[in-house]
């Protein structure tokens, strides 16, 4: 066996752990890391065949290499959007993720801003309550927790701690 | 086989075994902090087996921005989304047959792409020989810079434009009434002095290196991706130390940075019409100097749109982040 065929082994390994992270990751942020790994596969079997196409003095073929390079950085740019989804959602829902066969879903509402606090009228019960858009005029959406959900529920580290 | 290539297949087994078990590490610990820090080595070392592949270039890439700049988003995130509720470990015990269906559905990809890799095509399909025929046409000697600034020019500007795209749709992610704040993703609350002696020690070296590295790009293995990437991963230690503060996406400045660059190439591009019969085709005897603008200039865009991505978003207003 030959280096190029290990590290084509290797790329080939690397797309399969990347896939299995990516379907069983306990978190969103986990599912991330893993599509990174997957990339990474993917680049290495680029760079096994840019390696094959070694000749006229080059120890590699350029075409694929010069496209790994582009790809390193559209890439991360894709992380970069998903990492600020990720973040928006954990800021604005305050959930850490996006699974939603776990957790009951949120009731979303459409209507009218509810009362200020200073209201006779009570709150939703839950620290988690967010009205999302309060700078919308008349109309906002209450995203509204479930009223089984603990609210201690966040901070409790867990299998994704 | 001589003793030198045995000592080089054999550190090529222990790269890829080191990559293979770090991989799995970072996919099952149950840490994802961990996962993340396991990814950044992970990084480095996959560097390494670029380098044994013969790609330079790919390798500078991978460490700067496939380890480093990855991660430090990856970092960041980890500690603004709050921790998975317990309860999601419990119903995980009763997943066990999803995650066998996965790791079979994995195994068989994995295996799959395995048998292709092993059985590509002798002699390998190549354009090594025909980018060594016109390397001459370009005046600029790294193959990669070549492939990526004359012979496949159009890949390279419509992925510039990209950068550009990626940072509006993640600018589209800012809190409504927070586009005149500065972003809040880096700057740690109390920096370590250590870490603050190193964010004034390290940028002039860094900003050499980068020059240095957008300067040999068109002989030697370099380019103005590495040095972009290696000048916001700078900036980025500096805004972590708090020894500067972060752009707001409402200023001016970085967003004519992030699109001078595009602008530059798209505009030599279409001067490549009437002055050299085709669109990004370069006026021969000024190749190389067209090729160092757009580099230069790229550069920068480069390093600003990393840079503007890695300093993150504003704290929604009203938010706990922004009360502290």
């Amino acid at each position: 066996m030959t280096a190029v065929d290990l590290f084509g082994l290797l790329g080939s390994l690397l797309v399969g752990i990347g896939l299995y992270g990516l379907i069983t990751g306990a978190c969103a942020l986990r599912k991330i890391v893993a599509f990174n790994l997957l990339g990474a596969g993917v680049f290495l079997v680029f760079g096994v065949i840019a390696r094959r196409g070694a000749g006229a003095g080059f120890p590699g073929d350029p075409v694929p290499q010069a496209l790994v390079i582009t790809g390193l950085v559209v890439a991360f740019a894709a992380t970069a959007l998903a990492v600020g989804l990720l973040v928006r959602l954990a800021e604005s829902a305050g959930v850490g993720d996006v699974d939603d066969q776990l957790l009951p879903a949120p009731k979303i509402t459409l209507g009218p801003m509810p009362e200020p606090p200073s209201g006779t009228e009570e709150r939703p019960a839950s620290p988690g309550a967010v009205a999302l858009g309060e700078h919308a005029q008349s109309r906002v959406v209450a995203v509204v927790p479930p009223a089984d959900r603990d609210p201690d529920d966040q901070t409790i580290a867990g299998s994704c701690a | 086989m001589n003793a030198v290539a045995i000592l080089g297949l054999l550190t090529d087994l222990v790269l890829a075994v080191s990559v293979l078990m770090l991989s799995i590490w970072i996919v099952l610990t149950p840490d994802r902090l961990r996962a993340v820090v396991g990814f950044l080595a992970n990084g480095i070392l996959i560097a390494l087996v670029w380098m044994r592949l013969g790609a330079p270039d790919v390798a500078l890439t991978e460490a700067i921005i496939g380890g480093g700049l990855v991660t430090l988003l990856l970092l960041g995130a980890s500690a603004r989304v709050p921790p998975e509720s317990a309860r999601n470990a419990f119903a995980d015990r009763d997943r066990w047959p999803l995650h066998l269906l996965a790791a079979l559905l994995a195994a068989v990809v994995a295996v799959g792409l395995a048998l292709v890799v092993l059985n590509l095509p002798e002699p390998a399909p190549s354009l090594a020989s025909a980018v060594a025929t016109e390397l001459p046409a370009t005046a600029v000697d790294n193959p990669v810079t070549a492939v990526l600034m004359a012979f496949r020019a159009v890949d390279t500007l419509f992925e510039t434009v990209v950068l550009v795209v990626a940072l509006i749709a993640f600018w589209s992610l800012i809190p409504e009434g927070a586009w005149f704040q500065r972003a809040g993703w880096l700057p740690l609350r109390e920096p370590a002095p250590a870490l603050v002696l190193l964010g004034r020690v390290l940028p002039p070296f860094g900003i050499l290196t980068a020059v240095h590295l957008f300067w040999i790009g068109t002989t030697l293995p370099g380019g103005k991706f590495q040095a972009g990437a290696l000048l916001a991963a700078i900036w980025a230690l500096v805004l972590i130390a708090g020894l500067s503060q972060p752009m707001a996406a409402a200023q001016r400045l970085p967003r004519l940075l992030v699109v001078m660059g595009p602008t530059v190439f798209f505009a030599v591009g279409l001067a490549g019409f009437w002055l050299a019969g085709d669109f990004l085709a370069y006026p021969s005897g000024l190749e190389k100097p067209l090729i160092l603008i757009i580099e230069a200039v790229l550069m920068l865009s480069v390093a600003a749109a990393l840079g503007l991505i890695l300093a993150g978003l504003p704290p929604a207003p009203g938010s706990l982040e922004q009360r502290r």
